[in-house]
């Protein structure tokens, strides 16, 4: 087991960084006055967000008039949080694009799910009215970037993790850790790690399966949410499925009223396909 | 062809439908085949009340249990489907391992099918529900078998 955990970790050092870019470009969005012209000149020397960013904006779910084409034509119709989401996502697409065999997901299905979470965050802090939420969309957004390095390195001894999941009844993390002594949360906390993620988003992709931890932070009980959510309507679901726990005080967490998580679920879920069917127009 | 949540497919004569992993969201397969006719629902919610009134309008009626099924098996019906020998399949409903009731959506839509079914004399239906499990459902109409897939078991067929 212990060889096992070394290899992956050892293995992690060979996962391409994250964009610089991106981060040059998140950093300047944590300033509520960001200059749109300097985003701009930081962006656009890298043409895979750029187009990323571009095709995410004319797909999404506010219904714009005209194609945008142009990142300055962007900036000027979406609010700060709006751009923020949508540059994590250009950047995330980099990297959630590879099937994961193990987990039984299509490329494309890792990307609806890792999408759809990002919806649904975003949703939760519209209603909640969290303001600041960069690092909730940058971890919902991120959330299973672990699965995609268990996936790569340990293909094999996933069988023996859904053997367990079944047999056992045991929940996927359990699983992952009886087998591989790790689970996709610590590991992809770890690459986060690497990559030189602030704290906040690290502590939540860590916990978005952790009973207790998801509890101790409301960016990471909104990302554990916006994920369950994801799952309950299958959203790219894996094979680990609903092989989790909800611990009974989440939504209190998060300030959440028992009977709205119906409207939630409802109106997510509308965004969601929205956002789906004008991507595969594109 | 992709069955998405909340609406449904009747076709005749040939073709395929299928969902995507349903979740806790539930997919009725119907098919009769004899007459070659076949029809695939997802639902999502049970009912439309458990909804906060100011937003309970402008969704569809097909994304809930109770308001859906009348309006899908009128369309069965109008093909003509004759639902004495039609094969009635559920799939889906998936639940945590363990989570506060209203998390409970896969059980919470279980229970709300069985009772349709029942109140409506459907008495003869196959299911495949509940479970932390995800699943797919195709119909095949050349075939005649309605198939619910898991992942990493063998696929059902009826």
């Amino acid at each position: 087991m212990v060889k096992v955990l070394d290899y992956i970790f050892e293995e992690l050092n060979s996962v391409p960084n994250f964009p610089e870019t991106a981060f040059r470009a998140l950093r300047l969005l944590e300033n509520e006055n960001v200059n749109f012209q300097d985003l701009a000149k930081v962006i656009r020397y890298d043409a895979t967000i750029t187009a990323n960013f571009l095709k995410l904006v004319n797909s999404a779910y506010f219904g714009l008039r005209r194609k945008v084409e142009s990142l300055p034509q962007a900036f000027a119709l979406l609010g700060l949080n709006q751009i923020r989401f949508f540059l994590i996502a250009a950047c995330a697409g980099q990297y959630l694009n590879k099937p994961l065999s193990g987990y039984n997901l299509s490329p494309y299905e890792v990307w609806l799910h890792s999408l759809g979470c990002g919806v649904f965050a975003e949703l939760l802090c519209e209603r909640l009215k969290i303001p600041q939420a960069d690092h909730i969309f940058t971890a919902a957004l991120l959330h299973d970037i672990g699965k995609i390095v268990l996936d790569m390195f340990v293909g094999g001894e996933l069988e023996v993790i859904k053997e367990l999941v079944r047999e056992e009844k045991l929940s996927f993390m359990e699983a992952e850790i009886m087998v591989l002594g790790t689970d996709h949360a610590v590991v992809g906390a770890e690459l986060l790690r690497r990559w030189g993620f602030p704290q906040e988003i690290i502590f939540a992709v860590r916990a978005h399966h952790d009973e207790d931890l998801m509890l101790q932070g409301r960016t990471s009980a909104t990302v554990a949410l916006a994920n369950i959510l994801v799952n309950l309507l299958g959203v790219g679901m894996g094979a680990d499925g609903l092989s989790y726990r909800v611990p009974p005080s989440i939504l209190k967490v998060i300030g959440l009223q028992d009977r709205e998580l119906f409207d939630v679920i409802t109106e997510g879920f509308a965004r969601f396909q929205n956002l789906k069917q004008n991507l595969l127009k594109q | 062809m992709i069955v998405e949540k909340g609406t449904f497919q009747v076709l005749k004569k040939k073709g395929t439908l299928a969902t995507d992993s349903l979740g806790s969201c539930i997919a009725l397969a119907v098919l009769d085949p004899q007459a070659q006719i076949g029809g695939l629902w997802v639902f999502v919610l049970p009912a439309r009340k458990i909804l906060l009134k100011n937003n309970a309008n402008g969704v569809s009626s097909l994304f809930f249990a109770d308001e859906g099924l009348e309006p899908f098996l009128k369309a069965l019906r109008e093909q003509g489907a004759d639902f004495n020998r039609a094969k009635f399949v559920i799939a889906g409903g998936a639940r945590f391992l363990e989570a506060p009731t209203i998390f409970d959506l896969g059980g919470i839509n279980i229970a709300m099918i069985r009772k349709l079914f029942k109140s409506t004399g459907i008495n003869n239906y196959e299911e495949h529900v509940g479970g932390p499990f995800p699943r797919v459902v195709h119909l095949d109409l050349e075939q005649g078998i309605i198939e619910v897939k898991t992942p990493g078991k063998e696929a059902e067929s009826w």
